[in-house]
């Protein structure tokens, strides 16, 4: 059944992977044809054969709310750094040294990880250069922070950013391992019925009442 | 008319962003900083001239190859940013007194110092090993 069921999933991915690659060739071709539509399919099937990557491993959830609030924060974060950066390049004092800061990600999955170490890299202001991917430890440098309090905002903000893309499309590991990092400090869970534990005790009771029935 | 102030107004900013851009890359002290001013500013000033022409040109035909346009940079600039400041780091291409805490210089010497540690257990197992086979 599991192997059923992830065999489904693959395919379901490839077929995500392939709608995404024609809806861009159709982009590129501006107008929606069966010609461009048909090329589009030919296209897509040749380049995932010939330039195959290893399949990114999705978590088969996605929160709508989440995503939309992720997207108003990052859009906002991205308006005021770039000003904030605008004017330290303006300004007639030099800027202060920066500061390469150690961040320790509670998620392990691979496409988060990238998709943090992006964000952060879209921001202005903060630039991931190393990655420990076996620790998920990133290691942010920060322009312009010689103040042990400017490092913990950028700390701040980079566990941010984790805690709304595990929202919006975390497995149940990753919030998981996300609630058991913030009630290390004392903040309050988040999305606990989604979680491994909430699912699997789910699973035992349906199993109970159906065996009692 | 409203359509072209708002134009204007656009196009402006995402010049001075650029210019930004340009001031931050020349006056900032080390490579690291510099990698902040050349990648982000002027994203942002190119999503502000594609703002731009779209209100321009409000047609489907180009407002689909804007976001492919925008999307790709957003894919691709946080990665040469990382890979500019990851090779910088990594050839010692970095001014040390533009770093106020450097906690990736430590991470590194404590990898290092574990290397180190684990070399020389292995060295003494092998060592005790030829002890016990020449007892034996």
């Amino acid at each position: 059944m599991p192997q059923q069921r992830r065999r489904r999933q693959g395919i379901v991915e490839s077929l995500l992977y392939i709608a995404v690659l024609i809806v861009v060739w159709v982009f590129l071709w501006d107008s929606v044809s069966v010609l461009t539509v048909l090329t589009g399919i030919v296209v897509a099937l040749g380049v995932t054969r010939v330039f195959y990557l290893p399949p990114i491993q999705l978590s088969g959830r996605i929160n709508v709310f989440y995503g939309a609030w992720f997207v108003l924060w990052f859009c906002s974060h991205v308006l005021f750094a770039s000003l904030q950066v605008a004017w330290l390049s303006f300004r007639p004092r030099p800027v202060d040294a920066g500061s390469v800061v150690a961040v320790d990600l509670a998620t392990r999955s691979d496409l988060l990880i990238t998709l943090v170490t992006m964000v952060n890299g879209l921001i202005p202001g903060s630039l991931v250069i190393e990655i420990d991917r076996a620790r998920a430890v990133i290691f942010v440098h920060v322009l312009n922070c010689a103040e042990d309090e400017e490092i913990e905002k950028a700390r701040a903000q980079t566990h941010r950013i984790e805690h709304l893309l595990i929202c919006t499309l975390g497995s149940p590991h990753d919030i998981q391992a996300l609630n058991e990092y913030r009630e290390e400090r004392g903040l309050a869970p988040v999305l606990e019925s989604r979680t491994i534990r909430a699912r699997a005790r789910r699973a035992a009771l349906a199993r109970r009442t159906k065996e009692r029935a | 008319m409203i359509q072209d102030i708002v134009t204007l107004g656009l196009i402006v900013g995402a010049g001075l962003l650029s210019l930004a851009a340009a001031v931050g890359a020349l006056r900032f002290p080390d490579l690291l900083s510099r990698m902040h001013a050349g990648s982000k500013p002027q994203l942002f000033g190119l999503v502000m001239v594609m703002f731009a022409v779209t209100v321009q040109v409000f047609h489907w035909g180009p407002i689909s190859t804007m976001l492919l346009i925008v999307l790709f940079q957003l894919f691709t600039v946080p990665v040469a940013a990382h890979m500019v400041g990851r090779s910088g780091y990594r050839t010692k291409h970095l001014r040390r007194s533009m770093l106020y805490r450097d906690e990736l210089s430590e991470a590194v010497a404590r990898a290092q110092a574990r290397e180190v540690a684990e070399r020389e257990r292995g060295d003494r197992d092998r060592t005790d090993d030829g002890k016990n086979t020449a007892q034996g």
